[in-house]
């Protein structure tokens, strides 16, 4: 450990005494300073709000993000082509000590800047202005929600029996086999679920974490759309209740399409409840038909915990991530050259990015050929899913708790399984790797 | 000197290969040697004849395409092995933002030496190598002599046994060169084993028991040094003062009469460094401030008598 800890305090040192450092310091500055004085809000508190969390403290991240990649693809790198490493490895180190001293050093100077921008950004929000604008506004700023969605309905049995009738029926084409036919099913009854047309209902079945208390509030957050332009509001009623007794509390709306809405609803009459159902009456006087999105249609936002300890999570897994990042540098440098390697993890830290839309779909029925071919795809598809960012800031700067699913991702999946992966692969290339080679 | 070899080479050979893994150039070719304890071992050749590359051999920093090498009677890559070599490199390959100080208190965490063992480790070889007053300097700023100074101090931190020292007393000056041979010598009497690479031959001459001469990749010639360069065709008879022109007249009939060839005759002289270092230390003794390099100490206590007994661990 010694020895791990002495290459770690060689990596800050010349972390520390590069003109990188002052430089990214200056750019977190003006990130966390002088991002928010330059970026147009919508004008309220709470914009203010988001646009210091999301932008200054994205933008701080994504800087962090850079800078990690970089340092850690220069570290050993340049320590290679600087001739130091002759030293350092004539030295009774072992090759992984090498590896993961310098990722701790640059982990120990990516702790010492998150933190420093997180509690500067902490200071900057308008807290104090938040909560002298409502009577409860300090209650309100500092409440977080979790966020819990529908069961999923898939509709896989209601598609199977649709799909006996017609057949039996006549109406699908006999050169149409039965799984294409389902699919084709399966997503007309998801949209139709979907779609509330004027006078008629949608019901969502919901289960919550937890039993809710009875001076508690919960919130109803919905967002739908319409195929009418221009319409101010779309007159509703929403209604909660149990499956046993569908009708506990209820409320007339009138909220505007394609916005995201919410309304407060006290738990009193639900508490001890886990089973709810939530109904959408559509009540419109102008016969506006309503779709929800079946992803982000409609959730439950339950009270879980405080705005600081939101933010701290969200911090959490700012810094896992710069874990990752750090590690896929420092084992590309033991891999590369400093220009090959610098450019091996930037093109990898944006292929990374990409994983969020990383949802190829290959279900239609293959050939061995068809395979073969899109296996390299499956297979980069499966690499690149658990790569994702969940969206933390913005999870924090909405009042939405940064979820533990995604920290359990973050910390279980990126730092410890592909960070350890890519500990492994960086130490066995600096093991096999001739560290005094001429250049010829 | 013992018999216990402390590196063994057998059919040693590198080559190096292009960017599509062709074999490019044969920068070592089937060498072998001994290094028994306790011995100076002088690795000669002009550049670019494979000293660097058998060093680094020996350091574990290049793999041979070929044979076999043991030091210490280990893989050069284990981590036994390296913690019982120093190494001072051609060049500095220190970092500059490090100060004197620093630099040492790294390298001995490397070898995991207990905080105050260092500490007077640290101090006993900044007093040998003259940097006492410029601990706290970074190296950065250090003259090439002083990097090379700070390099041997790292090269002796963990009291190695054997100490690989490449090109010693490049950017050295003659005083500095002076002390790192009589260092050489201190430390071989006290049992270490050195192996060195070096071009100036007189320096090697000084201080090696035995060499090698590579050339080209490939062992030319290698043995004791006296046996080297011993001339058995010609004798030299030293006279203790300088005789009358009488007496001289006799000793050379005597001589011509004998041999019946004409003997040569000249007076011996001082070789140029031990001339220098004469008017150097009487200039010094003259004068009271000292320059970069403070006045060198004797050798490190802790730089033991190496144990020949003492097994490997």
């Amino acid at each position: 450990m010694r020895r791990i800890l002495a290459i770690a305090n060689i990596a800050i040192h010349s972390a520390v005494r590069s003109r990188m450092v002052v430089c990214l310091i200056a750019l977190l500055a003006i990130a966390v300073i002088g991002l928010p004085l330059t970026i147009k809000g919508d004008g309220t508190i709470e914009g203010q709000l988001r646009i210091t969390i999301t932008y200054s403290l994205g933008a701080a991240f994504a800087l962090l993000a850079l800078a990690s990649l970089w340092a850690g693809a220069l570290s050993i790198a340049r320590e290679i082509e600087d001739k130091q490493i002759q030293l350092l490895a004539t030295k009774p180190v072992r090759r992984a000590e090498i590896w993961i001293g310098k990722w701790l050093g640059l982990m120990i100077v990516n702790t010492a800047l998150l933190l420093a921008v997180a509690i500067a950004t902490g200071l900057l929000l308008p807290r104090e202005k938040l909560a002298a604008q409502t009577k409860e506004g300090a209650a309100a700023w500092n409440a977080v929600h979790r966020s819990i969605a529908p069961l999923n309905e898939d509709r896989a049995d209601e598609a199977r029996t649709q799909l006996a009738q017609r057949r039996a029926a006549g109406q699908i084409p006999e050169n149409v086999d039965d799984s294409t036919a389902l699919r084709a099913i399966q997503q007309e009854l998801i949209v139709r679920a979907a779609t509330v047309a004027p006078g008629q209902q949608r019901t969502w079945q919901i289960q919550l974490p937890r039993v809710l208390q009875p001076d508690e509030t919960i919130r109803l957050r919905f967002r739908y759309s319409t195929s009418a332009m221009g319409l101010d509001a779309v007159r509703g009623r929403w209604i909660i209740g149990t499956p046993a007794q569908p009708v506990i509390w209820q409320a007339s709306s009138e909220n505007t399409p394609e916005i995201y809405q919410s309304i407060a609803v006290p738990a009193k009459a639900l508490a001890n409840e886990r089973d709810l159902t939530v109904t959408f009456v559509n009540e419109d006087p102008a016969g506006t038909t309503l779709v929800f999105n079946p992803q982000d249609g409609l959730r439950l936002l339950i009270p879980a915990g405080t705005f600081l300890a939101n933010y701290t999570r969200a911090i959490v897994l700012l810094l896992l991530r710069l874990g990752f990042l750090t590690a896929l540098g420092v084992t590309a440098g033991a891999i590369f050259s400093s220009p090959v390697a610098l450019f091996v993890a930037l093109a990898l830290m944006f292929i990374s990015y990409t994983a969020d839309y990383a949802t190829l779909d290959y279900d239609t029925p293959q050939s061995r050929i068809t395979t073969l071919i899109t296996a390299p795809s499956r297979l980069i598809q499966m690499a690149l899913s658990p790569l994702g960012t969940p969206p933390a800031l913005e999870a924090v700067a909405s009042g939405l708790q940064v979820e533990t699913a995604w920290l359990l991702r973050i910390a279980g999946i990126q730092f410890l399984l592909y960070g350890g992966a890519l500990a492994a692969l960086g130490t066995r290339m600096l093991n096999r790797r001739e560290l005094a080679m001429p250049a010829i | 000197m013992s018999e216990e070899a402390i590196i063994q080479a057998d059919g040693l050979t590198k080559h190096f290969r292009d960017f599509w893994r062709r074999p490019k150039v044969a920068a070592v070719q089937e060498v072998s040697f001994e290094v028994k304890r306790g011995e100076v071992f002088g690795l000669l050749g002009p550049n670019g004849s494979g000293k660097s590359t058998t060093i680094k051999m020996l350091l574990g920093l290049l793999h041979p395409t070929r044979g076999t090498l043991r030091v210490l009677g280990r893989d050069p890559r284990d981590v036994r092995a390296k913690s019982r070599v120093g190494y001072l490199p051609e060049e500095s390959y220190l970092y500059p933002y490090l100060t004197a100080e620093e630099t040492l208190e790294f390298y001995g965490k490397l070898f995991d030496i207990a905080p105050a063992e260092r500490r007077t480790r640290i101090a006993q070889l900044l007093e040998m190598i003259g940097l006492s007053h410029a601990r706290r300097r970074t190296v950065g700023e250090f003259s090439k002599g002083m990097m090379r100074r700070i390099g041997l101090a790292q090269a002796l931190i963990n009291d190695p046994d054997l100490i690989i020292l490449d090109e010693p007393t490049s950017g050295l000056d003659p005083i500095g060169c002076r002390q790192m041979k009589d260092l050489i010598v201190t430390l071989a009497k006290r049992g270490k084993t050195i192996l060195l690479s070096s071009h100036l031959l007189a320096d090697v001459e000084d201080v090696c028991d035995r060499v090698m001469i590579l050339y080209n990749g490939k062992v030319q010639a290698s043995g004791p040094i006296q046996d080297l360069l011993e001339v058995r065709t010609r004798t030299r008879v030293w006279l203790p003062s300088e005789l009358d022109a009488a007496t001289m007249r006799r000793v050379l009939d005597a001589v011509r009469s004998a041999l019946g060839a004409e003997p040569e005759l000249d007076h011996p002289r001082k070789d140029l460094e031990q001339f220098f270092l004469e008017v150097v230390e009487r200039a010094r003794r003259e004068t009271t401030e000292a320059s970069g390099v403070g006045v060198a100490s004797a050798v490190a206590p802790f730089l033991s008598a190496t144990d020949t007994t003492k097994p490997a661990p």
